[in-house]
């Protein structure tokens, strides 16, 4: 165990604080401190120009090898560099999902021409991704998505539905998860396909959601098409590809999330102040409470990171999102009592909510994207406890 | 000792109950959100006839003399429907004539019975007035004296609100001497009642919006599936609602017991509608975030009907003092040297 930084790692705080406090400002200064929970889609131009503009300097995708165009930066550097990015301000990063899930996945399990074509782009900012997993009909139960590919003349055809797609609309490509052998079912018979999202075989119908903003998206294939080349792994093996991503999704990209939440948590606890509620008892409980939360969910991600190789997550990921989801719900909740009145007040007519109002609507959902608090419970007895399978199928009476 | 309701007050119940259900869909709500219309006009006369708004006025000054037992299990089912107008505001206001002497000069007394002049209550506690753009006058509190101003002499002010259905409004206005009601020494006792009696209908709502919110999840689980079967068949589903219901029923008695309380003037009437108001407010709180994560995605978005008595019930969680703010009235009582434990003291 070591938990100081070294001095090289100071050095390199001392560059991104440097890069940041000359580069976050001028014609960047709008998006500063935006874009983060429930605000996902706001100012979309200007966080887009944010992107290329990290990017052209080298600042995304840190965390990749540098034969990738990353600096192939240590965890304690990733850390060091959410800290700095966070309290700096910098805005809810659009290009997260290129960076942390399909850039990974792309590295892990792609060929060398689809590295070539696509990792650029993702850390550039030239190029945004979307994630089209769910589905109408498979939601918890993700091996039951219909979507299906079929090749014809070098070509994948796609016909089927997406549905929840995070920013879609604002995406260039999509990595989905769909059927590629008839008559398969399960697990079994998957591919893991990326497909360009400007087609006239696509079409994007955004769903509205309860802040009144719409972040996610049905998605729907009507003989879209996409070269054969862009599969991911081998045909048919697109459960675990797709599994390789979820690990990602709970691994390193933590680890910049927590630091946002830790700027929601002052942001909650600076108004708690203001107004007085901090004297009120309750609120002072959940206030430390929530602040003990932030130390622990922080001190497990630094070990989990420490013990994971290669992007193979060990036991105790598989409790994280369970932890953050629930924490960050809780906090969305202490944001409205601390507001006590005031929280039903919004901006501005017609319906445009307030920062913490989106904020307390948006973690409502925490505990149900990327794996409902009841299915993590699952995985957590039966992967990690090694307990008998709940019974599934055909038991509808 | 007797808990039951009497065949009129549940059918009282009843009749709103129908009305509701034939004028209250959510179609008609949603449709309030988006038109120049701020009153379903047909569903108001109905209520109107009911007699509700002039039910909590004395006979003989043109009301119908109920008390809080009969109105209750009304607040309660007006509750279950999301009913967006101010019914029990109304009558609230309604019942603090009795105090307030005879000057009468533009004979609101009897219009407000009749249900042709709407007055709003704005108690200091709230920071804000919901449908006040609908009010032909307000009571108003300055110092403790009660005030009285018409809509001409107010300024009311609409702010963005997170409830799309209770479009709110702060009120800015001048007291002046000569519509002043009541002095502060006899008005101090009038808004205590007025508090406890708004957050007593203010309970009873939570009470139905937790029934429909359980409601609406029961029949999704029901009919939804994952894993190749209704996800109400996982153990972790049912557990997350059948605790609502057991705290829901719970909850029941105690805001039943609170409206007889204030229906009988009892000294423990403070502390029954405090309680009253936290138990009904978290089991309510619970119940919208059990109901969404039951839903999945689909309990996240604006379609969803889900999110009109969500919004409802985060907004009345608030309305007429916060739990935090009976807690600590609550607390006092419970507290004080002087109070009584026990058989004969806290438990009647
Ligand atoms: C804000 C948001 C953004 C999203 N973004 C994306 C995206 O970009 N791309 C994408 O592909 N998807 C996305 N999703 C979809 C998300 O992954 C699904 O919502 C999630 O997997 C749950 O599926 P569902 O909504 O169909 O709920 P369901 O699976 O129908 O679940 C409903 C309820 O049943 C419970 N349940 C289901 N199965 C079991 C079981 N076996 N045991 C116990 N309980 C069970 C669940 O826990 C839940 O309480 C997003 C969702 C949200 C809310």
């Amino acid at each position: 165990m070591h938990l100081e930084f070294s001095k090289k790692e100071e050095l390199f705080r001392e560059e991104v604080s440097s890069w940041l406090s000359k580069n976050l400002k001028g014609k960047f200064k709008p998006v500063v401190g935006r874009g983060g929970s429930g605000d996902q889609t706001e100012l979309l131009e200007e966080r887009v120009e944010w992107e290329k503009h990290m990017g052209k300097s080298g600042w995304t995708c840190i965390g990749w090898p540098k034969k990738f165009g990353g600096r192939n930066a240590s965890i304690n550097e990733q850390v060091i560099f959410y800290e700095e990015y966070t309290k700096a301000g910098g805005p809810g990063r659009i290009g997260h999902i290129g960076e942390t899930l399909a850039g990974p996945t792309i590295i892990s399990f792609g060929s060398k021409e689809q590295q070539k074509r696509f990792l650029p782009k993702i850390r550039l900012g030239e190029e945004y991704w979307c994630q089209g997993y769910s589905e109408p009909s498979a939601g918890s139960d993700l091996a039951a998505v219909k979507t299906k590919a079929e090749l014809v003349k070098g070509k994948w055809k796609i016909n089927g539905q997406k549905i929840w797609t995070s920013l879609a609309k604002e995406s260039d490509w999509i990595f989905v998860l769909c059927r590629t052998t008839k008559k398969s079912s399960g697990r079994e018979g998957l591919s893991y396909i990326l497909v360009p999202m400007s087609q006239p075989g696509i079409t994007i119908q955004p769903i509205k959601q309860l802040t009144g903003q719409s972040e996610f998206n049905e998605v729907f294939f009507d003989n879209a098409e996409t070269q054969e080349e862009n599969v991911v792994g081998e045909v048919g093996e697109g459960w675990k590809v797709a599994m390789g991503t979820l690990g990602f999704e709970r691994g390193t990209s933590t680890l910049g999330q927590q630091m946002a939440f830790e700027q929601e948590f002052n942001t909650v606890l600076k108004i708690a102040k203001e107004n007085g509620s901090s004297e009120i008892p309750s609120i002072k409980n959940q206030l430390s409470e929530a602040w003990i939360g932030l130390r622990i969910m922080r001190f497990n991600a630094l070990r989990m990171l420490s013990n994971s190789r290669d992007g193979l997550l060990s036991k105790e990921a598989m409790l994280s999102k369970l932890y953050w989801a629930t924490w960050h719900r809780n906090l969305g909740k202490l944001a409205m009592d601390v507001l006590g009145m005031e929280s039903e007040i919004g901006d501005k007519l017609p319906y445009d909510l307030t920062f913490l109002q989106k904020m307390f609507l948006f973690t409502r959902s925490d505990t149900i994207y990327a794996g409902t608090n009841q299915i993590q419970r699952n995985i957590i007895s039966e992967r990690a406890l090694g307990m008998p399978k709940e019974p599934r199928g055909d038991n509808k009476k | 000792m007797d808990f039951r309701f009497t065949e009129e007050q549940i059918s009282f119940r009843d009749s709103l109950k129908k009305l509701c259900e034939e004028t209250c869909k959510t179609s008609s709500i949603r449709s309030l959100w988006n038109s120049l219309e701020r009153l379903d006009q047909a569903r108001w006369s109905k209520l109107i006839d009911l007699g509700v708004v002039g039910s909590l006025i004395e006979k003989d000054e043109g009301g119908l003399g109920l008390t809080d037992i009969d109105l209750v299990l009304m607040a309660e089912e007006s509750g279950y429907y999301a009913l967006p107008e101010p019914l029990w505001e109304v009558a609230l206001s309604g019942s603090i004539l009795k105090y307030i002497p005879n000057n009468n000069e533009e004979n609101w007394k009897a219009r407000l019975a009749n249900g042709d002049f709407f007055i709003l209550t704005c108690h200091e506690i709230n920071k804000f007035t919901p449908n006040a753009d609908l009010a032909d006058a307000f009571f108003l509190q300055d110092g403790d004296g009660l005030y009285f101003a018409t809509k001409e002499e107010a300024k009311i002010i609409e702010r963005d609100g997170l409830d799309p259905s209770q479009p709110i409004f702060e009120i800015k206005w001048k007291p002046k001497k000569s519509k002043r009601l009541m002095h502060r020494s006899e008005s101090v006792e009038v808004w205590q009642e007025i508090l406890n009696r708004g957050a007593l209908f203010t309970s009873a709502q939570l009470l139905g919006l937790t029934q429909k919110v359980l409601d609406l999840s029961v029949d999704y689980v029901k009919s939804r599936e994952q894993f190749g079967r209704a996800i109400g068949s996982f153990q972790a589903v049912k557990h997350l609602l059948a605790n609502i219901q057991v705290k829901l029923e719970f909850a029941r008695p105690v805001v039943y017991k609170a409206a007889y309380s204030l229906a009988s003037n009892s000294s423990g009437r403070y502390r029954d509608v405090s309680y009253a108001k936290i138990v009904s407010s978290q089991v309510s709180k619970l119940a919208s975030k059990t109901a969404i994560q039951s839903h999945g995605a689909i309990g996240y978005t604006w379609e969803s009907d889900l999110q009109i008595f969500m919004k409802r019930i985060w907004f009345l969680d608030v309305m007429w003092g916060s739990s935090v703010w009976h807690l600590k009235r609550l607390e006092k009582e419970i507290l004080s040297p002087s109070s009584e434990i026990g058989p004969g003291g806290t438990f009647v």
